[in-house]
């Protein structure tokens, strides 16, 4: 295979940063709930603050269903693992059953954690399904563009999530060293001149976080 | 066997794994339902269904020589085998198709006949479906899983492989095609049978497509790749209908439809699977003349048969419905899917002067049939087995050779008292094994 | 019936109020050759077009068919030539298919109104030909029905059109269309261009003895050497003379001219 329409292409960027998504968030919800166990009531307020989405949550308890669980919530979780399934859904003869199967199971498994009285020890399979899934992409794709755009969009994700969360220089480096090689494998159109904006913010000494995420915003501004 | 029943639990969880779903709409909201699976297959076997081969080969042959004639020579009409408004009153007759031959002049593709079996063992040919019949990719992912479930089973029967459908029906389209590739059209992630779109591009090797990544140009048919390029289409297996299908040729108001796509057809210069205008021979009103089409144009006697029909348009028939019209079955010919079946036996005495008398005004309107009392097939519920009523839509393919796939969608009504086994009304399905001794 | 040469064109400007891209069009504005007239030139020009090819439809129309797919504000389609008519007054019936004419289109379907309006028509000779008694409802139509513009437009079924009272040349073609199929006589809707008019123009034709007779009821007489034909089907949709799609939103401003013109003799 290989032939891909630019729709198609759109969908496997987009299924690879709403996974990513899924994936980074998942694991901070998971930290952030474990101290507002009895730790931190207010720990939620910084998540939203490093989330950057708006704080509508009443309480932590309301953070902890709505942003984990609420289909009407457009920023919780499960709002993006469905962002996800929809572009997956619509790419199975590209990624193949098999594959799919995995975003399938990982919407199954976060829907059985939001019923759930325990709902922490449920997400784990969650994210072993999203961990399935990068290994089936590994091991089932064959045609080199589409794995490059859906491992395009995880790593733009991936970074633009860190960029968010300030993290550390060198983590941000990495990160973007990652990125780079699989903008170019993808096959897509970039903005190349941003990107190497990007690399000339990011190995300042001080990060100007803000300005990298504009740069990084403007990857696909060809 | 046993096993696959033990196992049923888990061949639903895989098929669920799989998202082995159909969509259906409730107050306008897109839903989807996993199709419900019951382990216990129909099971045919091998003498009963070569004799079924036989005559769904005939009956396909058949029906694409009327496809053939109707849009071009009319003899069956000329010849007085068929009152021409059976033709020209149909909605599936499509006058754009006069005289356009499709490639290899094959117009049915991919038909699926629905079948009953009566209680005494009798094949009862329901439906012919020769526009976007849909349902093979359920037993054949279903195949896979039981195979799984129960190696064993699959040992010590001789079944029938049955997962060489993807197969199949590419060498359908490798034959018709004019040069180029295949696709596969969905009109989208929103129709009902959108798994079975991907999952037979998946399966198949065809490029999945939609209307908006597909366009003409000088008579050729093309999707673009997403570095640009232009790619011809040789086949294109759509599963759009006719109406949908060119908003310059049929529906103007069509959204999901490629402009010229017809007029490339026309030219020759791509095949459509099925071709446009085959509506004109699934009605419910020609089948009653389908056994005629064998007679007239192969000059053989129909294998297959139908359910004993009735055409009110024949004044003897019209005196027998009115009649009889608490013991049979009225079928609105305009409608599809279940829908527009009335059984006699259920209408109040008012609603039956009403019948009558629409019958009356409008006798091409209607068909009417004997109830088949069908044989009843077990399904597991809570943990027991309980009868539910079943059909079978075999499928037959044509492209070099006219093969009748060694399979089929067993349909059964998950309502003890309906005798309406659409999934679109909520049904689930079987595998259907065909025994190879 | 005068043989005569009619000079034609038949013009038509779209013009939009922003930029459109991917414009898809179809053209069915070509006269038609026949027993009754014979086609001695016809030019079709089309302005901007990315590609263009022509062909028959199911009904023996000739149609122009392409697309525009650069950025354009003006679309402009002019068809022009001669066509020599009143070679005969009727058409020959070469395709065999009047069973297409017989039996109601979605445009004609007989409704209560039309039912009722049929009942009460009695034609003087019963017994006459299909010709006669089609032209028979015409006179009643022309008589009992009026013109009136901007009451109906192309989605207006006989039916409505009748409950109405009035309407278009379009409206009055549907009706005799149905009228006719009622009584068993095979008819069809024809599409064309009249001389003197600034639109185009559509009539109806029976068949009777073998031939195809145009009889145009909006006039309340027969079709003859003023008239050029462009295409034939069951009702008004199989004759668009022109369908267009375009990508992008844009307000559209078109404006049609037809014209013919009796050419004097050399």
């Amino acid at each position: 295979m290989g032939i891909i329409t630019v729709e198609k292409a759109d969908h496997l960027f987009w299924l690879g940063r709403y996974s990513e998504r899924v994936y980074t968030t998942l694991k901070l919800y998971c930290d952030g709930y474990d101290s507002m166990i009895d730790l931190d009531d207010q720990y939620h307020k910084k998540l939203c603050e490093l989330l950057d989405i708006p704080d509508i949550y009443e309480s932590k308890d309301d953070f902890i269903s709505r942003y984990g669980y609420d289909k009407t919530d457009p920023n919780s979780i499960i709002s993006n693992l469905l962002r996800a399934y929809d572009n997956a859904i619509v790419m199975r003869d590209e990624i193949g059953t098999e594959t799919l199967a995995y975003i399938q199971m990982a919407l199954y498994g976060l829907e059985a954690a939001a019923c759930s009285e325990a709902p922490m020890i449920r997400i784990q399979k969650v994210v072993d399904n999203l961990l399935a899934f990068w290994g089936c992409v590994d091991d089932q794709i064959d045609g080199r563009c589409i794995r490059g755009v859906m491992k395009f969009g995880k790593r733009v994700e991936r970074l633009d999530l860190y960029l968010r969360f300030q993290r550390s220089p060198s983590e941000i480096r990495r990160n973007y060293s990652r990125l780079v090689p699989r903008a170019v494998e993808s096959g897509m159109p970039y903005n190349k001149e941003a990107l190497e904006q990007l690399k000339q913010t990011i190995q300042a000494p001080v990060i100007d976080y803000d300005a990298a995420l504009t740069q990084l915003g403007r990857i696909l501004d060809v | 066997m046993h096993d696959i029943c033990r196992e049923a639990d888990a061949i639903n969880e895989q098929l669920a794994r799989y998202g082995v779903k159909f969509g259906i709409y409730k107050n306008n909201v897109f839903k989807e339902q996993l199709f419900p699976f019951d382990a216990i297959p129909r099971i045919i076997e091998a003498d009963e269904f070569a004799y079924l081969e036989r005559g769904l080969r005939q009956r396909v042959t058949a029906l694409n020589c009327f496809l053939a004639d109707i849009y071009s020579d009319k003899k069956i009409v000329k010849d007085g085998v068929i009152p021409p408004e059976f033709i020209y009153s149909s909605s599936g007759y499509l006058p754009q198709c006069e005289g356009v031959k499709p490639p290899k002049n094959i117009a049915s593709h991919i038909s699926g006949i629905d079948l009953v079996q009566s209680q005494d063992g009798t094949w009862y040919v329901l439906e012919d479906n020769l526009r976007v019949p849909s349902g093979a990719s359920y037993p054949l992912i279903a195949r896979d899983l039981c195979r799984r479930a129960s190696p064993r089973t699959f040992r010590e029967r001789r079944i029938e492989d049955n997962r060489n459908y993807a197969g199949l029906l590419k060498q359908v389209m490798d034959y018709v095609n004019t040069g180029g590739d295949n696709v596969i059209m969905t009109p989208g992630r929103y129709n009902a049978a959108f798994f079975e779109h991907s999952y037979l591009a998946e399966k198949t090797g065809a490029a999945l497509v939609t209307g908006s990544n597909l366009f003409v140009e000088n008579d050729v048919l093309y999707y673009l790749d997403y570095s640009g390029e232009k790619r011809r289409i040789g086949a294109i297996y759509r599963r759009v209908s006719d109406e949908y299908l060119d908003p310059m040729n049929f529906l103007p108001e069509s959204l999901i439809g490629v402009p010229h796509m017809f007029d490339v057809f026309r030219k020759g210069n791509v095949a459509i699977l099925n071709a446009p205008g085959n509506g004109v021979a699934d009605d419910k009103g020609i089948y009653y003349f389908v056994p005629k089409m064998v007679k007239y144009y192969l000059d053989e006697d129909c294998i297959t048969r139908n359910a004993p029909t009735y055409l009110p348009y024949y004044e003897q028939d019209r005196r027998y419905v009115l009649d009889h019209l608490g013991e049979i079955v009225i079928k609105d010919v305009a409608e599809a899917g279940g829908y527009g079946v009335v059984f006699g036996s259920k209408l109040t005495r008012q609603e039956k002067e009403d019948m009558a008398a629409l019958i009356q005004s409008e006798p091409r309107r209607f068909i009417a049939q004997d109830v088949i009392d069908f044989i009843d097939i077990d399904i597991m519920e809570n943990g027991e087995r309980t009868p539910r009523k079943a059909d079978l839509r075999a499928f037959v393919l044509s492209g070099e050779d006219v093969v009748v796939w060694k399979s089929g969608l067993t349909r059964f009504s998950r309502d003890p008292d309906s005798f309406i086994v659409n999934s679109s009304q909520g049904g689930g399905f079987k595998d259907t094994w065909v025994l190879s001794r | 019936m005068c043989k005569t040469i009619l000079s034609f064109s038949y013009e038509m400007r779209s013009e939009f109020d922003r930029d459109i891209t991917r414009h898809d069009f179809r053209l069915m504005c070509i006269p038609r050759g026949s027993l009754r007239q014979r086609v001695l030139r016809a030019v079709c020009e089309v302005s901007p077009y990315t590609w263009l090819s022509e062909d028959c439809d199911g009904f023996g129309n000739p149609y122009v068919y392409g697309a525009a797919g650069d950025h354009h504000r003006l679309f402009h389609v002019r068809v022009s030539g001669q066509v020599q008519t009143g070679l005969a007054d009727f058409e020959e019936y070469a395709s065999e298919n009047d069973g297409l004419f017989r039996f109601p289109s979605p445009m004609t379907v007989p409704g209560p109104k039309i039912t009722h309006y049929f009942g009460r028509l009695r034609p003087p000779d019963e017994a006459g030909t299909p010709l006669a008694r089609a032209r028979f409802y015409m006179e009643q139509l022309h008589r009992d029905f009026s013109y009136r513009s901007g009451v109906t437009d192309t989605a207006t079924t006989a039916e409505q059109a009748l409950a109405q009272g009035c309407g278009v040349c379009q409206d009055f073609a549907h009706l005799l269309t149905a009228l006719c199929r009622l009584d068993g006589i095979p008819a069809r809707y024809a599409a064309g261009m009249l001389t003197g008019e600034g639109q185009t123009h559509a009539w109806t034709e029976v068949l009777s003895g073998g031939r195809w007779y145009g009889l145009d009821p909006t006039h309340g007489r027969a079709v003859d050497c003023n008239y050029i034909k462009l295409s034939h089907g069951r009702d008004c949709r199989d004759c668009l003379v022109n369908r267009g799609l375009y990508c992008n939103p844009a307000r559209e401003t078109q404006r049609i001219r037809a014209s013919v013109a009796v050419l004097p003799p050399a």
